[in-house]
C-alpha cells in the first residue's frame, strides 16, 4: 500500500499535475462560497476542458473541485447563514452563532482544521480500505438502506433544539416536499401542480430559501452597524489548549461516520454530516449549548462531510457505481476519456488510482494552507454593515439559483420557501429537520419499495439479515433513548415552568 | 441583529396563535392526504405511487394533533417579534421583478432591478444611493457570473 502511494504521490507531484490539483481545489473552494453555485456547476463547466487533458489530471482537476467545494461551503455557513452547499447546513447552526458573537475567524479556522484532519482520515481510509470497502458496501441491500434511512429520520429529530415532535414533523414535511415529480418506481407525476415541477424541488430553491432567505428577511429591516470587532490576532483566532483537545474527539468520531457513509453508494456527504451532527449532539453531555456555537457541533460534521467527499471515491472508483450527481460527472469524464471505472481500474490502471488518490492527500494540504491567510478577508466582509450586504446576498442567491437548472420556477419557489422559513421559526419548527427529509425521503421510499416487492412485504427481512438487524437495534436504541430523554426533559421543564419563564427556547 | 432576545414568555394570550402550528400541519397533511388518493396505492408488496405519500399524511395529521394537544397545554412559549413587514415585501418584490426580467430582458437589467428594490427593504436607502449601489453590485455580478464563471446565461436581452 505504502508504495503504491509513493507512486501515486510521484504521479502528483509532477508540476503539471499539480498545477491542475492547485487549480481545482481553488476553483472548488471559490465556487462552493457561493451559495447555489455548487461543485456540480463547475464540474460540468469544465467538463469539455478535460477532452484536452490526459485522465488522471481530469479526474484530479475534477476531484479537486468536488472537495475543494466543501471546505468554502462552511465559509457563506459561517458568515451569512447561507450554506453554499447541501453538507454544510449543520454547519450554520453552529458556526453562524459563533460569527454573531464575533469569533467568526475562529469558527472558520476550527472549520478549517477540521476539514483538513477529516480529509486525512478520510484518505487514509481510502489508501488502506477501498477494496475491502468497497466489497462490504456491496452486501447493503434494499433492506440495509432503508434500515440506515430510517435511523437518519430518528436522528433528524434530535438534530433540533427544540421540541422532536416538531423537528420530526418538519422531516415529514420534507419527505412529502421530496416526493413531488415523477414516481421513481413508476414514472406517474405526484403533486405536479405546474410543468416546471415535473423534475421535482430543486435542493438548492429548497435550502437557500429555508436558510438564506428566511434569514435575510428577518434581519434586512435592522438599522445598526455589526456588533462584530474584528479580531484578528493569532491568539484570538487559534483554539487554546482547551478548545483544541475539546476538539480531538468529536474530529475522530465525525470523520468515522463520513467515512462510513461516503463509501456506501447513494449516500454521500450531505447526510454524513448530518448524522455526526446528531451523534454528537446525542452523546454529550450538554446538549443544550448546541445551537449557540458549540464547538463539537462545529468541527464534528466538517470532519464528517470531508471525510465523505473523499471516501466517495471508493465506490465511485472501485465498483463504478457513482455515490452522487458529481460521481457521475466525474466517471463521464473518465468514459469520456475511454477509462471504465470499475474493480479492474486499481489493477489496470494503478498510476490513475493511486495519482488520484494522492492527489487527496496533496490537495488538502494546498487548501489548508491557502484558507488560513484567506480567513481574515472573509472576516472581514462581516464588518461590512448588513443592510449594505443584504441585497447583493439577495442577488447571489437569485443567479445561483436561477443557474442552477435556469428555471424561473426554482426562483419563485426559493421566495415561497423563505417565506415559508421565515414564518415557521416564529413558530419554533426549525429547518434543518425538513431538509435532512428532503434528502432522505426519496431513499427511504425506494429502498421501502424494492425491500416489500424483494421479500414479498414480509418485515422479518429487516431482522433476519444480519447489517439490517444491527442497524435496527441501533435504530431501536436510539428511538429509546430519546424518549427516555424527552420525557426526563419533560419532567424537568414541567418542574421549571412552575418557577420561572417556560421550558422551550426557540 | 438577532432579535430572538426579544421573546416574552406566555403565548397563552392567545388561543388561536397557540393552535396554529397544529392545525396547519394536519391541513397540510389532509392535503396531501386528498391529492394522493388520485394515485393508486397498490398492495404491500407491489407499491403504486400513492402508498407512501398516504402513510406520511397520516403521520403528518398523527403529528399535528400532538402538537395541537400539547401547544394547547401551554407548556411551549412563542415570541412576539413584530413580522418585518417591509422587508417582507421588498425582498419578495425584488425576487419577483428578478424573475420577471431575467429572461425578457436579460441578466443585467435584472440584476440591477432586483438589487435596487432589495434595498429599499432597508428604510435607510436614499435614492442616488440606491442607483449607485446597485449599479455596483449589478458590475461585480456581471464580472463573477458571465466574465468569471461563464455562466450560460443571456447579459441583455432581446
Amino acid at each position: 500500500m505504502i508504495d503504491q502511494f509513493i507512486l501515486g504521490l510521484s504521479v502528483v507531484l509532477q508540476p503539471e499535475v499539480l498545477m491542475y490539483a492547485f487549480f481545482g481545489v481553488f476553483l472548488g473552494q471559490v465556487i462552493g462560497v457561493l451559495p447555489g453555485v455548487g461543485a456540480i456547476t463547475a464540474i460540468s463547466l469544465l467538463l469539455p476542458v478535460t477532452f484536452y487533458l490526459d485522465p488522471t489530471s481530469s479526474v484530479i482537476l475534477l476531484a479537486g473541485i468536488y472537495y475543494g467545494s466543501q471546505y468554502g461551503g462552511a465559509i457563506a455557513s459561517i458568515l451569512l447563514n447561507l450554506p453554499g452547499t447541501p453538507s454544510s447546513v449543520v454547519t450554520c447552526l453552529e458556526g453562524y452563532p459563533l460569527a454573531r458573537d464575533g469569533r467568526a475567524g475562529f469558527a472558520l479556522l476550527v472549520t478549517a482544521l477540521s476539514s483538513f484532519v477529516g480529509s486525512m482520515i478520510g484518505v487514509a481510509v481510502v489508501v488502506m480500505a477501498a477494496i475491502p470497502m468497497a466489497t462490504f458496501a456491496l452486501k447493503f441491500g434494499a433492506p440495509e438502506y432503508t434500515m440506515l434511512v430510517a435511523i437518519g429520520l430518528v436522528a433528524a429529530s434530535l438534530i433540533s433544539s427544540g421540541s422532536h415532535l416538531r423537528a420530526f414533523s418538519m422531516a415529514l414535511v420534507g419527505i412529502a416536499l421530496g416526493m413531488v415529480g415523477s414516481d421513481a418506481s413508476t414514472g406517474q407525476y405526484r403533486f405536479v401542480a405546474t410543468d416546471a415541477l415535473a423534475d421535482g424541488i430543486s435542493l438548492v430553491s429548497l435550502a437557500m430559501g429555508l436558510f438564506g432567505l428566511s434569514e435575510i428577511i428577518r434581519n434586512a429591516a435592522s438599522h445598526e452597524p455589526r456588533k462584530t470587532q474584528i479580531k484578528l490576532t493569532l491568539r484570538d483566532i487559534f483554539p487554546n489548549r482547551a478548545e483544541l483537545r475539546s476538539m480531538v474527539k468529536p474530529v475522530g468520531r465525525g470523520a468515522t461516520i463520513g467515512a462510513f457513509f461516503g463509501a456506501l453508494p447513494g449516500t454521500g456527504a450531505a447526510i454524513a454530516s448530518f448524522m455526526a451532527y446528531a451523534f454528537e449532539r446525542r452523546i454529550s453531555r450538554t446538549p443544550e449549548k448546541f445551537g449557540k456555537g458549540h464547538l463539537p457541533g462545529l468541527c464534528a460534521p466538517e470532519a464528517s462531510n470531508n471525510s465523505a467527499a473523499q471516501t466517495s471515491f471508493i465506490p465511485t472508483l472501485t465498483l463504478g457505481v457513482p455515490g452522487d450527481a458529481v460521481m457521475a460527472l466525474i466517471i463521464g469524464a473518465l468514459i469520456l476519456n475511454g477509462i471504465v471505472p470499475g474493480p479492474r481500474l486499481i489493477i489496470d490502471e494503478p498510476e490513475l488510482f493511486w495519482g488520484v488518490i494522492a492527489s487527496f492527500f496533496v490537495g488538502n494540504i494546498i487548501l489548508l494552507v491557502i484558507n488560513i491567510p484567506l480567513i481574515g478577508v472573509w472576516v472581514r466582509l462581516l464588518s461590512i454593515p448588513y443592510y449594505r450586504l443584504y441585497p447583493a446576498i439577495v442577488l447571489l442567491i437569485c443567479v445561483g439559483v436561477y443557474s442552477h437548472r435556469s428555471s424561473i420556477t426554482d426562483v419563485v419557489l426559493t421566495l415561497v420557501f423563505g417565506i415559508v422559513g421565515y414564518v415557521m421559526r416564529r413558530y419554533r419548527f426549525e429547518p434543518a429537520p425538513l431538509l435532512l427529509g428532503f434528502v432522505l425521503g426519496p431513499m427511504l421510499e425506494e429502498n421501502f419499495r424494492r425491500t416489500m416487492l424483494l421479500y414479498g412485504g414480509d418485515f422479518s427481512v429487516f431482522v433476519t439479515r444480519p447489517i439490517s438487524a444491527t442497524l435496527v437495534f441501533c435504530g431501536a436504541a436510539l428511538l429509546a433513548f430519546t424518549i427516555g430523554s424527552a420525557i426526563v426533559s419533560h419532567r424537568k421543564a414541567l418542574k421549571d415552568k412552575n418557577t420561572q419563564g417556560g421550558p422551550y427556547s426557540v | 441583529m438577532n432579535t430572538l432576545e426579544g421573546e416574552k414568555p406566555g403565548g397563552d394570550r392567545n388561543v388561536w396563535r397557540q393552535a396554529i402550528s397544529g392545525t396547519v400541519l394536519v391541513g397540510f397533511g389532509l392535503a396531501i392526504l386528498m391529492i394522493s388518493w388520485n394515485y393508486s396505492a397498490g398492495s404491500l408488496t407491489q407499491m403504486g405511487p400513492g402508498f407512501m405519500p398516504r402513510v406520511i399524511a397520516v403521520a403528518l395529521v398523527a403529528m399535528g394533533l400532538g402538537i395541537l394537544v400539547s401547544d394547547l397545554r401551554g407548556t411551549a412559549q412563542s415570541y412576539d417579534e413584530p413580522i418585518h413587514w417591509r422587508a417582507l415585501i421588498f425582498v419578495s418584490a425584488a425576487v419577483l421583478i428578478f424573475v420577471t426580467l431575467v429572461e425578457p430582458a436579460g441578466l443585467v437589467p435584472a440584476m440591477f432591478c432586483a438589487v435596487a428594490a432589495s434595498k429599499l427593504a432597508n428604510s435607510r436607502a436614499g435614492l442616488l444611493s440606491i442607483v449607485i449601489y446597485s449599479a455596483a453590485v449589478t458590475l461585480a455580478g456581471y464580472f463573477l457570473f458571465i466574465v468569471a464563471l461563464g455562466l450560460p446565461l443571456t447579459v441583455f436581452g432581446r
